[in-house]
């Protein structure tokens, strides 16, 4: 289980996070909705430790990562796939993949086929990367460069994968997609914390979620309360009456 | 631009008779010195890709490198053996220490000059060792003072040959490490991207300091080449090969390595082509010719354009 508590990141004098505290259980997708600049993207790199936090604390299975830089935090089971993709564009499709499980060990040629097998794991599972498997990763379509980039992360074999707007820039129909792999995995046994804009497909997957705004949690609940909260529907998502 | 002045100073045979031989005898020259040039443009790359930044003082640290070979040469008395690897051991800490100054405390949006600007400091500070090591305006730097010899009706300098060869095979291993290992995988990735590098599990400090010793490395084996193929060591060489190597990685393309080689291959060959039509004093002329042209037509450098599409991706985040 993944325990924020009270966590608060600055850039300089803004403060960007101020007190969040939130929790996604293990084997449950979680998801974080919230305007623009509510601190989302902050909150993920705060996790992953690619920013350090100011105060508060962040345990996965008691382990606190809170100190830890990116390699760490990857190490005790969390993978990010950050907002944009930011595949490699000049890499292979495969290269990309081979990147992904860089923190695995290959010392021996039995990891190495592990590595391998995975690989092939994820072209099974995306055939469209195995097709491209040779081809540079910035000719892919957008919904493409999703794909690769969940697979990159899934190659570290996390326990948990953060998911920064996996939706954002993509068509309809490719979002669609998306939302179904996250279901997918999740059934698989992966555990997700998932930051969205598209709060009406995010609620469809999530068993729980927490609004962000300001820096700070606004509201927490499960779907069925958000679909009953008038005042919340119409202040953070949009009046969905129609 | 001195320092080199004696690279060109390759014997010659009569070639009035056959100009197709001449112009095959002034490309082998120019490819000679290109490949020097080319590991210098590597450095460099190597550098400018994983961080982003420039590193002016690049060809002082080749320059000390020469110096502390030279100075402790007649204490050691090991002969080209020890040179060779004084200049690439001092050519190497030299790099590191500059990492550790100039580059690993700098971060984030103002880096770039932070380092470019200290970097200018450590390279004044680098020639200054260089000149309180070798007072005199030029020392000896002994090489292995083979012969000449002469084959298909060309004259070969089998010391030059051999610097042609340890040349391409440190390319190659460059080559290999960065196509072919999952060190240099990492490499690349972060040159690309260097925080979603770190996301996949990337030390990025460690990968700094490990590029800078490569390029250390390198550029200590590329000094060896240039200053005994002049037998000697000026303290104008610094300044010459940081000129060199950053001219060689534009024509290229900043970052890029196949276009580093190119580019050190391609502009060795032109100086060479250039000196021997129309005299030395027209090689630098020409040289920045090119790089006007080139800039013109294709900014990015030959192998650029990618790398140019690269740094825009990279801007994108934060």
């Amino acid at each position: 289980m993944l325990e924020v508590t009270r966590l608060s990141t600055a850039y300089g004098l803004i403060k960007a996070l101020d007190g969040v505290s939130l929790s996604a259980q293990t084997g449950a997708v979680t998801c974080i909705l919230g305007p623009n600049g509510a601190g989302k993207t902050t909150l993920m790199f705060s996790i992953a430790g690619i920013l350090r936090p100011e105060a508060g604390s962040i345990q996965f299975d008691g382990i606190e990562l809170s100190r830890l830089d990116a390699p760490g935090v990857l190490k005790h089971g969390l993978a990010l796939v950050p907002e944009n993709r930011l595949v490699f564009p000049l890499m292979s499709v495969r290269e990309n993949l081979q990147a992904g499980a860089y923190l695995r060990p290959a010392s021996t040629p039995a990891a190495v086929r592990e590595i391998t097998e995975d690989i092939e794991k994820m072209y099974a599972r995306f055939p469209v990367l195995g097709e491209r498997a040779g081809q540079n990763a910035g000719t892919l379509s957008g919904g493409e460069q999703q794909m690769l980039a969940v697979a990159r992360a899934l190659m570290s074999r996390p326990k948990i994968l953060l998911m920064d707007e996996p939706s954002v820039g993509l068509s309809p129909l490719i979002v669609d997609e998306i939302f179904s792999i996250i279901a997918q995995l999740n059934r698989e046994g992966i555990s997700i914390l998932l930051v969205e804009q598209n709060a009406a497909k995010a609620l469809q997957v999530a068993d729980h979620f927490y609004l962000l705004d300001h820096g700070r949690v606004a509201f927490s609940g499960t779907p069925g309360e958000m679909e009953n909260d008038d005042v919340i529907q119409r202040a953070y998502l949009g009046d969905r009456a129609a | 631009m001195s320092s080199s002045a004696r690279i060109w100073e390759t014997a010659r045979l009569d070639m009035n008779a056959n100009p197709v031989m001449e112009v095959v005898q002034t490309t082998l020259d120019g490819l000679l010195v290109g490949a020097a040039y080319a590991l210098i443009a590597l450095g460099f790359s190597l550098i400018f890709g994983v961080m982003k930044r420039i590193n002016l003082a690049y060809g002082s640290c080749l320059l000390l490198g020469g110096a502390v070979a030279v100075w402790l040469e007649p204490y050691l008395g090991w002969g080209v053996v020890g040179i060779f690897a004084a200049t690439v051991i001092g050519g190497t800490v030299a790099s590191v220490y500059v990492e550790r100054l100039c580059f690993a405390p700098h971060s984030g949006r103002r880096a770039a000059t932070a380092s470019m600007i200290s970097s200018f400091a450590v390279w004044m500070q680098l020639d200054e060792i260089s000149s309180q090591l070798l007072p005199r305006r030029t020392h000896d730097f002994p090489g292995m003072a083979l012969d000449t010899i002469e084959a298909w009706g060309l004259l070969i300098r089998v010391e030059q040959l051999l610097h042609l060869l340890a040349a391409l095979a440190l390319m190659g291993g460059v080559f290999l490490l960065l196509y072919k290992s999952r060190f240099g995988l990492l490499l690349r990735a972060a040159s690309e991207n260097i925080q979603t590098a770190s996301l996949l599990g990337c030390h990025t400090s460690r990968l700094g300091l490990t590029a800078f010793a490569l390029a250390g490395v390198l550029g200590g084996v590329a000094a060896f080449l240039i200053l005994s193929n002049d037998s000697q060591i000026t303290p104008l060489f610094g300044l010459w090969s940081t000129f060199k190597g950053l001219v060689a990685m534009m024509l290229g393309g900043m970052g890029s390595i196949p276009g580093a080689i190119l580019g050190g291959l391609l502009l060795g060959v032109l100086e060479a082509h250039v000196a021997y039509h129309f005299g030395a004093e027209f090689r630098d002329i020409a040289t920045f010719a090119l790089l006007f042209l080139i800039l013109l037509v294709r900014p990015g450098g030959l192998f650029g354009k990618s790398a140019y599409r690269t740094e825009r991706n990279a801007g994108e985040r934060l």
